[in-house]
C-alpha cells in the first residue's frame, strides 16, 4: 500500500512539474508555485516575466531561435527501422525518412495517439502535432498511477521517458549555439540565455522525478524493470 | 495558444477507468508489432512536389495518415517516375521542427509574439486601409515566387485592392533571359529536342546541379546516343558527366563567344539562308554588325581561343539544324550581368543562323494550355487597376508577367510603396543585397510575409502568416505545356498537421475580407479549381484521382514555328528594344564590373539538393551540406598556390559592399581568376537554427544595381578580393 501511495505521489509530482513546459502565458507564476513544491530543492527560481516570455516564444515553440520542445518524437528515430529494432518492418516497407530525428508525429506520437484513443482522451488543439509532449506524457502516467496500474506506469516510463536526457542535451546545445551566435543580433539574447538555463533546470528536475517514479514502480514489483524497447 | 489556468490537466475527456486500471495496457513494443503486421492503412495519393518551381508529379504513400514514402509520378512529364534528392528531402517539411506553427507579430522589443489569425487579419486590414486612404492603392505591392495557387491569389488580392504592383522573383532569376528570348522569338522560353539532337551547347546552365529529373534523363539519353554536349562555364559543373567539351570562359562574356560563333556562321556563309530570308527580320543589319565580332575579337574578351570558337561554329553548322544553344535559366544570363538580356538575344540569333528553330533536334517553341473563361457571377472579374505597375516605365523590358521586384525596394526607399506583401518569397536574402532590402523595408508602414518558416524576409516583417506545407494543401491546377498538354494538381495527402496554419487560398481570402475586398473571393479553392478544370474539359474529381490528365493534343509538328513577335518573324532587330533606348539590333554589350589587378570574378550557382535559400533549414538537406562541406568557396588551384591558400583554409572575401569568412575548396574544375560560391548559404535568421551561420551569402557582396531597361539584379556584377585568414 505504501509503495502504491508513493508511486501515486511521485506521478503527481512529475505531472505538476512537467506542466511547466506548457504555454502558460501570464499564469506561469501560479503553475510555478505548484511545481516548486513538486520539484523540491531542485526547483529553479521563478524567472522574470521577460524571461518567461522568451521561454514560451523562443524556446518552447517550433521554428523559434532557440527552439527546444520537450516532445518525444523530436529525439527519437521517426519510424521503426525496417527490421530488427522496434518490432519488425511494417507492411509497405520502411518509411522514407524513418531514421531521421527532429520531426513531429513519429512512432512515439502515434503510439500515444493510440493510447489516448483507447483511454477516450482527446488531445487539445495546441498539442495536435505533439501528442507526445512531456506535459501529456506525464499526465497520462499520472492517470495510470492514480488508477493504481503500476504495470502501465512502468511501461510508460520505459517506453516514453528515456529521451529526457537527450532533451537536456538539446537545451545545452541551444545554449552553446546562442553564445556562438552573439553576433547575429538575436533580440534579448540575455533573457533568452536565462530562459534556456531555466528550461535546463526544469529538465534536470524532470529527469530526477522520472527516475524517482521509475524506482518506486520497481519497488512494487521488480518485474517491471524490463529491457528498454525504445532508447 | 494559452493554457486554461483553471484546469490542472490538458488532456480532454474523462479517461476510461476500465482501461486505466486494466493490466497490460498497450505498450510501445506491442503497438509496433501490431503496426508491423497490420495489413491495411496504406494509402497512396498524387500531388506535386514543391522542392523547386518544377513542381514535379509525385505519388505519396501514407500509413495511418502519416507520410511514409514519396515517389516520382510516372505520367508526369517533369518527374517521369523519379523525384530528385531535394524532392525527397523536402517531403520532410510537413513534420519539420523548423516550421512556423502560428501567426506571429513583431512586438515593441523587436521580437515576435504569437497572434491569433483574427487579430492578425484585422490589424493588417486596418493598416492596408489606412495606407490606401493616405497614399492610394498604388502604395501597396506583392512579391511572390509563383506557385499554382499563389500566383492566382496574390495577383487577385492586389488587383482587388486597386494596385497593379504584382511582381515575381524573376528579377533575381530568369527575367533577362526570358525577356531577351521574347524580343527575338515572341516566346519566353524554348526547349532543345534532346531526343534527336546532334549537338547542344550549354551556356552556364547545369542540369546536373539545378536538377529536373526529366531534363537530366533527356540529356543522358542524348549523350548516350552520341550527341556532342558542350559546357560553356568558368566551372566544370556537375553536368560534366554528360559532356564532351568543357569551354572555360571569363564570366559575363558569353555574349562575345556567341557573337564570335555568329561571325563565323555569317562570314563563312554557314548560316541557313532560307530561314533568315523567309522567317526573320533584321538580318542585314545584324550581319553588318556581326562582321566586327571576329573570333579573335571574341577571344580578347571572353578568353576562349579563337580556334575553339571557330571549331564550335563549324561543328554546329555541320550538325544544323539538329543542334542548338540551350536556352538556360538563371545561371549565366538569367539576371547576372549588364548584358544578360542581350546574351539571351544572341543565343536566339545563333539558333536562327543554324536554322534550328522548330527543327528535329533543334530549338523548339511549344505551346501551353490555360484555363478558359469562368462564370463571372461565381468568380467576379476584378477591375483593372487605374495606375500602371511601379517600375514598368523605367524598365520597359521587364516582362508583363513578372515586372521587376526591385521596383518595390526602390519604392520603399522613396515612399512610393508603403505596404508590402511577400508570398513564398525570401526576397531579403536572395533578390538583391540583404542590407539594402532591410533598409528599404524598414521604411514601409506594413510588411507581411506568408511562409512556412521564419525566413530573413519574415524577420523584416510586421506580421508573419504561416502557410501549411505543400502535402497538406489543395492548390489550383497547374497547366503544363510542351509537345503534349497536361494539367496536374497539388492535392492534400496529409491532414493539416499544425491547426493554426492555413493554405494560401484561405490566407488571401482572409486578408481580402479584412481589407474590405472580400467580395472578390466568394468561392473556395475547390470551386475555382473545378471551374478551371471544367474549362479545359476535365474535372476536379478526375484530376484529383489521377494527379495528372492529358489535355487535347496540341498536335505539335516539326517545322519553322509561328513567331509570336509583332513582326510574326524571328527578330534580329526589335522595335521595342529600340524604343526602350537600347540597340534594336542584336549585338554586343560588355559586362559592367571588371576586376582590378588582384581581384577575382565571383560567380554563383545552385546545388542539386537545395532550392534558393528555402531548403537550407531542413534537417536532411542541411545535414548533407554539412557532411560534404558544400558551403565552401571554390578557388582554382593555381590561384590558391599563388595566394598561399590550401584546401580547407578559411579565407576572407571582400567586395565594395561586404566582407565575410568562408572555407575554401581548391579545385582544378575552375577557371583561374574566378571564384564560385553556391547561392544557398549564409542565412542570418536566428529562427533557422540549422541554416544560420553556415557559409556566406553571395548577395551580401553584390552592389545594388539594376540591368538597364530590364530591371534584373545583375547578381554577378561584382569583383572581390580574397585573403587567407591566419590561425
Ligand atoms: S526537380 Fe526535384 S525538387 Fe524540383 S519539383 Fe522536381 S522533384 Fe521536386
Amino acid at each position: 500500500m505504501e509503495a502504491m501511495r508513493s508511486m501515486r505521489e511521485r506521478a503527481s509530482r512529475l505531472r505538476i512539474a512537467a506542466a511547466l513546459f506548457a504555454p502558460w502565458g501570464d499564469d506561469y507564476r501560479a503553475a510555478y508555485e505548484e511545481a516548486r513544491e513538486a520539484l523540491g530543492p531542485q526547483a529553479p527560481a521563478l524567472p522574470t516575466a521577460a524571461v518567461r516570455r522568451r521561454l514560451e516564444r523562443d524556446v518552447l515553440a517550433a521554428g523559434a531561435p532557440a527552439s527546444a520542445l520537450p516532445v518525444e518524437s523530436l529525439y527519437r528515430p521517426w519510424a521503426a527501422a525496417p527490421e530488427g529494432a522496434g518490432g519488425g518492418a511494417p507492411r509497405g516497407g520502411a518509411a522514407d525518412f524513418g531514421a531521421a530525428r527532429h520531426l513531429f508525429l513519429g512512432d512515439s506520437a502515434q503510439h500515444m495517439r493510440e493510447l489516448y484513443r483507447r483511454l477516450q482522451l482527446e488531445v487539445p488543439p495546441p498539442f495536435a502535432a505533439m501528442p507526445d509532449h512531456v506535459v501529456l506524457l506525464a499526465e497520462t502516467v499520472d492517470l495510470f498511477a492514480q488508477a493504481g496500474n503500476a504495470e502501465a506506469v512502468a511501461a510508460m516510463m520505459d517506453d516514453h521517458f528515456g529521451w529526457l536526457g537527450d532533451y537536456r542535451t538539446e537545451l545545452a546545445v541551444r545554449r552553446e549555439a546562442l553564445d556562438a551566435r552573439a553576433d547575429v543580433g538575436i533580440p534579448q539574447a540575455d533573457e533568452l540565455a536565462r530562459a534556456l538555463d531555466h528550461a535546463a533546470a526544469l529538465a534536470d528536475g524532470l529527469v530526477a522525478l522520472a527516475d524517482d517514479l521509475a524506482l518506486s514502480v520497481r519497488a512494487i514489483d521488480g518485474r517491471w524493470d524490463r529491457e528498454q524497447t525504445h532508447r | 495558444m494559452r493554457c486554461n489556468p483553471t484546469r490542472r490537466t490538458f488532456l480532454k475527456g474523462t479517461a476510461a477507468t476500465a482501461v486505466l486500471a486494466a493490466g497490460g495496457a498497450c505498450s510501445l513494443g506491442a503497438w509496433q508489432r501490431e503496426q508491423a503486421e497490420a495489413a491495411g492503412a496504406l494509402t497512396s495519393g498524387p500531388s506535386l512536389c514543391n522542392g523547386c518551381s518544377s513542381k514535379c508529379g509525385l505519388v505519396a504513400t501514407t500509413r495511418d495518415g502519416r507520410l511514409w514514402t514519396v515517389e516520382g509520378m510516372e505520367e508526369h512529364p517533369y518527374s517521369k517516375g523519379t523525384l530528385c534528392g531535394r524532392g525527397h528531402g523536402t517531403a520532410q517539411w510537413a513534420y519539420s521542427d523548423g516550421r512556423l506553427t502560428q501567426p506571429m507579430k513583431r512586438v515593441e522589443d523587436g521580437s515576435f509574439a504569437p497572434i491569433s489569425w483574427d487579430d492578425a487579419f484585422a490589424e493588417i486590414g486596418a493598416k492596408v486601409q489606412e495606407i490606401v486612404a493616405e497614399a492610394g492603392p498604388e502604395a501597396l505591392a506583392i512579391i511572390q515566387d509563383p506557385r499554382p495557387s499563389g500566383k492566382y491569389y496574390s495577383k487577385r488580392f492586389m488587383n482587388a485592392l486597386g494596385s497593379a504592383n504584382v511582381y515575381t522573383h524573376a528579377a533575381a532569376c530568369n527575367l533577362s533571359k526570358e525577356s531577351g528570348i521574347e524580343q527575338a522569338t515572341g516566346a519566353q522560353n524554348f526547349s532543345v529536342d534532346f531526343a534527336n539532337t546532334k549537338m547542344v551547347v550549354f551556356i552556364g546552365r547545369s542540369y546536373g546541379d539545378a536538377i529536373r529529373p526529366s531534363s537530366v534523363k533527356s540529356l543522358a539519353g542524348a549523350a548516350a546516343k552520341g550527341a556532342r554536349v558542350v559546357i560553356v562555364d568558368p566551372r566544370l559543373n556537375n553536368t560534366g558527366v554528360f559532356a564532351t567539351d568543357w569551354v572555360p570562359i571569363k564570366p559575363g562574356t558569353d555574349i562575345a563567344l556567341l557573337l564570335g560563333i555568329a561571325n563565323v556562321l555569317v562570314t563563312r556563309d554557314l548560316y541557313d539562308h532560307e530561314f533568315v530570308e523567309q522567317h526573320a527580320v533584321g538580318f542585314p543589319e545584324f550581319a553588318a554588325q556581326v562582321a566586327d565580332y571576329t573570333p579573335e575579337w571574341a577571344e580578347g574578351i571572353c578568353d576562349v581561343p579563337a580556334a575553339t570558337i571557330e571549331e564550335l561554329a563549324e561543328s554546329l553548322a555541320a550538325a544544323a539544324p539538329a543542334c542548338a544553344i540551350e536556352p538556360s535559366w538563371r545561371a549565366a544570363f538569367g539576371c547576372a550581368y549588364q548584358n544578360s538580356f542581350e546574351t539571351a538575344r544572341c543565343v536566339c540569333a545563333v539558333n536562327a543562323l543554324l536554322g534550328s528553330w522548330g527543327q528535329k533536334g533543334g530549338a523548339l517553341l511549344t505551346s501551353s494550355p490555360k484555363a478558359g473563361d469562368l462564370d463571372p457571377a461565381k468568380f467576379p472579374k476584378v477591375p483593372a487597376p487605374a495606375s500602371p505597375r511601379l517600375g514598368d516605365e523605367e524598365y520597359p523590358l521587364a516582362l508583363s508577367g513578372t515586372g521587376t521586384n526591385l521596383a518595390v525596394l526602390n519604392g520603399c526607399n522613396d515612399g512610393a510603396i508603403q505596404g508590402v506583401f511577400f508570398y513564398n518569397s525570401n526576397a531579403v536574402q536572395g533578390y538583391a543585397q540583404p542590407a539594402k532590402w532591410r533598409e528599404a523595408l524598414a521604411k514601409a508602414k506594413l510588411v507581411v510575409t506568408i511562409d512556412v518558416q521564419m525566413s530573413e524576409t519574415a524577420l523584416e516583417s510586421d506580421y508573419v502568416l504561416p502557410e501549411c506545407t505543400v502535402l497538406e494543401r489543395l492548390e489550383l491546377p497547374e497547366f503544363i505545356g510542351g509537345k503534349k498538354h497536361y494539367v496536374a494538381l497539388r492535392t492534400p495527402v496529409l491532414e493539416r498537421i499544425h491547426p493554426e496554419t492555413k493554405p494560401c487560398d484561405e490566407i488571401f481570402a482572409g486578408l481580402a475580407e479584412a481589407c474590405g475586398v472580400g467580395q472578390y473571393f466568394p468561392f473556395t479553392v475547390e470551386e475555382l479549381a473545378d471551374a478551371q478544370l471544367a474549362s479545359v474539359g476535365t474535372s476536379l474529381d478526375e484530376v484529383r484521382e489521377a494527379g495528372i490528365v492529358e489535355l487535347t493534343d496540341p498536335e505539335f509538328a516539326y517545322g519553322v514555328p509561328t513567331f509570336k513577335t509583332p513582326t510574326e518573324k524571328f527578330q534580329f532587330t526589335s522595335e521595342k528594344v529600340g524604343t526602350a533606348g537600347l540597340n534594336p539590333v542584336i549585338g554586343y554589350v560588355g559586362r559592367l564590373v571588371e576586376p582590378a589587378e588582384g581581384e577575382f570574378f565571383l560567380v554563383g550557382g545552385k546545388q542539386g539538393i537545395h532550392s534558393h535559400t528555402m531548403t537550407m533549414n531542413l534537417e536532411a538537406l542541411n545535414a548533407i551540406s554539412r557532411e560534404y562541406g558544400l558551403e565552401r568557396l571554390w578557388m582554382a588551384t593555381s590561384d590558391a598556390e599563388s595566394l598561399g591558400i590550401a584546401d580547407g583554409d578559411t579565407v576572407e572575401v571582400e567586395s565594395s559592399e561586404a566582407t565575410g569568412q568562408v572555407t575554401v575548396k581548391v579545385t582544378e574544375r575552375l577557371k583561374p581568376g574566378v571564384l564560385f560560391l553556391p547561392t544557398h548559404y549564409g542565412s542570418t535568421s536566428p529562427y533557422l537554427t540549422r541554416a544560420q551561420g553556415l557559409g556566406i551569402n553571395m548577395m551580401d557582396f553584390v552592389p545594388l544595381h539594376l540591368e538597364p531597361k530590364v530591371g534584373s539584379v545583375m547578381s554577378q556584377e561584382v569583383a572581390v578580393k580574397v585573403r587567407k585568414v591566419e590561425g
